[in-house]
């Protein structure tokens, strides 16, 4: 399997995403473990980092596996990301690994245009 | 990249699962479409800066003709040839940050050379081609006097290239790209990502079938190494089939990339 997640321009988007190990099974968090996922393309600076349990423009992501992440509207607006498919990679901060960043999963992103207005506003 | 690993596991149909043996596939072959659409429109589509010297060689000297120039204490020849055009490298040029001009440049080899002195100004010095701000589509730039001809005594710093919202066809005019905060501008280069994405496929299932070592024809290539009449069946030796990795962009895509191709490049 592999993480596939599609959201819509300025629209809040809930997605459920399980990390796997090489054989294909759920990753064990520790305690203090975080979840990271980026969003972007290789070689440049992500359009989306979201660390979990910051909350980045409303937009949130819970340290337990399988992990919740609740784009919000605001985190997906024109001025930060564009309609398009884009690389995503979920990662796991390993606190008893002295904090090392670890690739869990890559998997695609798609934003799909939608029509003027967003959430909650005219 | 033109593309990235995400749409081409889209458009190769392995977006929700993929195995680590594709996915080396994809990144192995990523840079390789890459350069292969570069080798046909002859310039790095990707919107970035560069830093270049010119002219870039001695070019032609058949034409004597021109007039002198001088920096103050020597005076330099200069040739009428293609003496007030500067042909860029790159394409699209988005905006030239700096242009200098130095007579003892060498390529910014030499010692105190292309020091603030050598800035040219622009629209005073020189100004460039543009279809509309902030797209020259020929890479021309043009000097109020003459460039010098002797190579490597021209440095240019500029951005050129499509963003990744013009490549994807998804500019507008009035909207910033987020990624590179260049200005939008409608145009539309859609044409190179789509000979891209069927450059990936091509290669990918090419290479795919090579691996399996069957051929177009759905039958096995290779050496007939074995063979059983009884049950029947046979053995081959796939050998080199297994390793074929064929880059080529395919007739469909060369045609989506005809109007980007850069016929500049005869001048440099």
């Amino acid at each position: 399997m592999a993480i596939h997640i599609t959201a819509y321009q300025s629209r809040d988007t809930t997605e459920t995403i399980t990390l796997r190990n090489a054989a294909g099974e759920s990753i064990t968090l520790a305690g203090d473990d975080k979840i990271r996922i980026k969003i972007g393309r290789s070689g440049k600076t992500p359009l989306l980092d979201i660390l979990g349990g910051t909350a980045l423009n409303g937009t949130t992501l819970t340290n337990v596996n399988p992990a919740t992440l609740s784009l919000y509207a605001a985190s997906l607006a024109p001025s930060i990301i564009k309609p398009g498919v884009y690389d995503l990679e979920a990662l796991v901060l390993d606190t008893a690994d002295n904090n090392r960043l670890k690739h869990a999963e890559s998997g695609v992103f798609v934003l799909i245009g939608t029509q003027l207005g967003q959430v909650g506003a005219s | 990249m033109i593309i990235t690993a995400a749409e081409s596991r889209l458009v190769l149909g392995l977006a929700s699962s993929i195995t680590d043996a594709d996915r080396g596939l994809i990144e192995l072959l990523l840079p390789q479409v890459n350069a292969a659409i570069r080798k046909i429109i002859h310039y790095d589509p990707e919107y970035k800066q560069h830093v270049e010297f010119y002219p870039q060689n001695e070019g032609q000297l058949r034409d004597v003709s021109g007039q002198w120039d001088s920096n103050g204490t020597v005076a330099y020849f200069q040739r009428n040839d293609h003496a007030s055009l500067l042909q860029l490298a790159h394409l699209p040029v988005r905006s030239i940050e700096q242009l200098k001009a130095d007579y003892n440049g060498g390529f910014g080899q030499k010692a105190d050379t292309f020091g603030d002195d050598t800035v040219l100004a622009a629209g005073t010095d020189y100004w460039m081609d543009q279809l509309q701000a902030g797209m020259n589509m020929t890479g021309h730039v043009f000097s109020n006097t003459a460039w010098p001809v002797e190579p490597g005594t021209v440095k240019v710093t500029y951005y050129a290239g499509y963003t990744q919202l013009e490549l994807a066809g998804r500019s507008e005019q009035d909207e910033t790209d987020p990624e590179t905060e260049a200005d939008g501008t409608g145009f539309d280069a859609g044409g190179i990502k789509a000979a891209a994405l069927k450059t990936m496929v091509h290669a990918f299932k090419h290479f795919k079938v090579m691996a399996s070592g069957m051929n177009v024809n759905g039958t096995i290539s290779g050496v007939l190494t074995g063979e059983h009449m009884g049950d029947y069946s046979y053995t081959k030796d796939l050998g080199l089939l297994k390793h074929g990795l064929d880059v080529a962009v395919p007739p469909s895509a060369v045609e989506d990339l005809e109007p980007f191709i850069h016929y500049g490049v005869m001048l440099l």
